[in-house]
C-alpha cells in the first residue's frame, strides 16, 4: 500500500539524517598514535592512547586542543593536528567506495605507501633506509620530557600550543 | 481528516524541516574543516564547498595524507642520509631526541603521521634538514656550533616549524601531484596493479627528488624561512627556552658562513637578513644566560661529539 511505502520512505530518510546528525561530533584519529591528555596542554599528564582510524566523538573545544570521547570510552583532550573529519579506513584488503565519498573517507594506505617504498628501495637499492628505520625508534614519553625541562631549569611559558 | 489525508499535510512540513536541518548538519562541519585547515591534513577544500561534487581526489600539496606524508619523509631522509652518514654517538642522539621532541610537542603541529625523530650527521657542514613528516638532521658542525642548549633549540625550532608549515611538501611539482591523485582516483583498491604501482613509483621518485634538491641545492624561499625563523620563537616562548637564542645562532652563522659555500649558506637567505627580520618578533631582548644546570648538561653531551 502506498501509505506503508511513504511511512517507509520517510523512516528511512529521519534515520539518515539522524546517523548524519550525529555523526557531525565525529572525528577520527589521522597518526600512527596520539595521546589523550587531562589538560588541553602538551604538558598535561596522559590519559592514554588513541591509534589511527579510531573514531572519536568530540566534546568541546579550547584553542588548538579538543575534548574527545574515544571508542574505548577514554575521555581526554587531543591536539587537532592528530584528527581529521574525515573517516579513515583501515582496509584489511578492503575497497573504497568510491571517488565521490573521499570527501569523507580516507583509505588507509591509499597512494604513497608501504608497498611504493618497497618498489622505491629495490629500483634505489644503495639508499639507507635502515638508519631511518633506526632514528624511528627513539621515542621519548612525556615523563621523560617533563623532567628534562625541570632539569634544566626550562619554565613553560604558556600551557603549551594554544 | 483520514490518514492519508493528515501524511499528505505532514510530509511537506517534514521534507521542509529536514531541508533546514541537514544545511545545519554541513555548516556544523565547519568546526572539523577548521581543524583541516589549520593542520594542512588531509581536508580538502574550504567549508561549505560540500555540495560539490568530488571525483578528484585532491589537487596541491594539502591534499597529501599524513601518511604519505609520511612515506614521503622516509624516502627523503634516506637520501639525506646516504649522503651524510649518521652519527653514532648514541648518548647524544638520545639527548637530541629528548630536546627535539619535547620542543616539537609544543609547536602548532605536536602530532605527525610518524611522530618527530632527530639524528645528528656525522659532517663538519653547517647544515640541518627537515624531511616531511617530522625527520630532523642536524650535521655535527650545526651542533658545534651551538654554545648553549637554547642556541640548539633555536636550530630545532626552526626545522620544526619547516614541518609544521609542510614547506618540503610545497616543493613538489604539481604536475606529479595530479599524476598521483589521479591514480589514486581511479583506483579504489588498497593494493595496486603492477602497472598502477610502478607508475605511483615514478611519481614517488619524482617527489623525493623535488623535495631533497630543494633541501640540498636550491633551499626555500625567503618567505618560507621567515614563516620558519617565526615558527621558531613561538616554541621556544612557550617551551620556555631564549627565543634571542635565534638570534645568536644567526650572528654566529654569519661569522662562521663561507659566502658561496656549499651549506647552509647556500640554502638559506642571508643570516644578516634573518636577523633584521627576527629581532623585532623578540622584542630586541638580548640572549640570557643559560641556568648553570642547564649549561652543564649541553657542555657534557657534548664531549666527544
Amino acid at each position: 500500500m502506498a501509505l506503508t511505502r511513504i511511512v517507509l520512505v520517510l523512516a528511512f530518510v529521519l534515520a539518515l539524517a539522524a546517523a548524519t546528525w550525529s555523526d557531525s561530533g565525529m572525528m577520527s584519529v589521522q597518526v600512527k598514535e596520539a595521546q589523550l591528555r587531562s589538560t588541553p596542554s602538551f604538558l598535561g599528564s596522559v590519559v592514554g592512547p588513541v591509534s589511527y582510524g579510531e573514531r572519536v566523538e568530540t566534546v568541546q573545544k579550547q584553542g588548538d586542543w579538543i575534548d574527545v570521547k574515544s571508542s574505548k570510552n577514554l575521555r581526554g583532550w587531543i591536539h587537532q593536528s592528530a584528527l581529521t573529519s574525515k573517516q579513515v579506513v583501515l582496509s584489511a584488503g578492503g575497497q573504497a567506495k568510491s571517488a565521490a565519498n573521499d570527501k569523507e573517507v580516507a583509505l588507509a594506505g591509499k597512494g604513497f605507501n608501504a608497498d611504493v617504498e618497497a618498489q622505491y628501495r629495490k629500483n634505489n637499492g644503495r639508499i639507507d633506509f635502515a638508519s631511518v628505520d633506526r632514528m624511528e625508534t627513539v621515542r621519548i614519553s612525556g615523563d621523560q620530557m617533563i623532567s628534562f625541562l625541570d632539569e634544566g631549569k626550562v619554565r613553560p611559558s604558556e600551557g603549551g600550543s594554544k | 481528516m483520514n490518514l492519508r489525508q493528515k501524511f499528505s499535510r505532514v510530509l511537506p512540513v517534514v521534507f521542509l524541516a529536514l531541508l533546514l536541518f541537514l544545511p545545519c548538519e554541513i555548516a556544523n562541519s565547519g568546526f572539523s574543516d577548521i581543524v583541516g585547515g589549520v593542520t594542512g591534513g588531509a581536508l580538502p577544500g574550504p567549508v561549505g564547498s560540500a555540495a560539490k561534487a568530488v571525483i578528484a581526489i585532491g589537487k596541491s600539496f594539502q591534499d597529501i595524507t599524513p601518511e604519505q606524508e609520511y612515506y614521503i619523509g622516509r624516502a627523503v631522509a634516506a637520501n639525506v642520509v646516504s649522503k651524510y652518514p649518521p652519527s653514532p654517538n648514541d648518548r647524544f642522539n638520545m639527548y637530541l631526541n629528548t630536546l627535539g621532541q619535547t620542543l616539537a610537542q609544543a609547536s602548532d603541529r605536536p602530532d605527525t603521521f610518524g611522530g618527530y625523530h632527530f639524528l645528528m650527521l656525522d659532517s663538519p657542514e653547517i647544515n640541518a634538514f627537515a624531511a616531511p613528516g617530522g625527520l630532523i638532521l642536524v650535521t655535527r658542525g650545526m651542533v658545534q656550533l651551538c654554545r648553549t642548549e637554547d642556541a640548539l633549540a633555536a636550530v630545532l625550532s626552526h626545522e620544526i616549524a619547516h614541518i609544521q608549515g609542510m614547506h618540503g611538501l610545497k616543493s613538489i611539482k604539481n604536475s606529479r601531484l595530479t599524476t598521483a591523485f589521479t591514480i589514486i582516483g581511479t583506483e579504489a583498491a588498497k593494493s595496486y596493479g603492477p602497472a598502477q604501482l610502478s607508475k605511483l613509483t615514478e611519481v614517488f621518485e619524482g617527489s623525493i627528488t623535488d623535495v631533497t634538491s630543494t633541501l640540498m641545492t636550491s633551499g626555500y624561499s625567503r618567505d618560507l624561512e621567515q614563516e620558519a625563523d617565526k615558527g621558531a620563537v613561538t616554541i621556544l616562548r612557550r617551551v620556555g627556552y631564549d627565543p634571542g637564542a635565534l638570534v645568536v645562532m644567526l650572528t654566529e652563522m654569519k661569522k662562521q658562513l663561507k659566502p658561496g659555500g656549499l651549506d647552509f649558506a647556500k640554502t638559506h637567505p642571508d643570516p644578516k637578513d634573518r636577523i633584521d627580520y627576527v629581532k623585532p618578533l623578540i622584542g630586541n631582548a638580548s640572549a640570557k644566560p643559560s641556568p648553570p644546570e642547564r649549561q652543564r648538561r649541553f657542555e657534557a653531551v657534548l664531549i666527544n661529539l
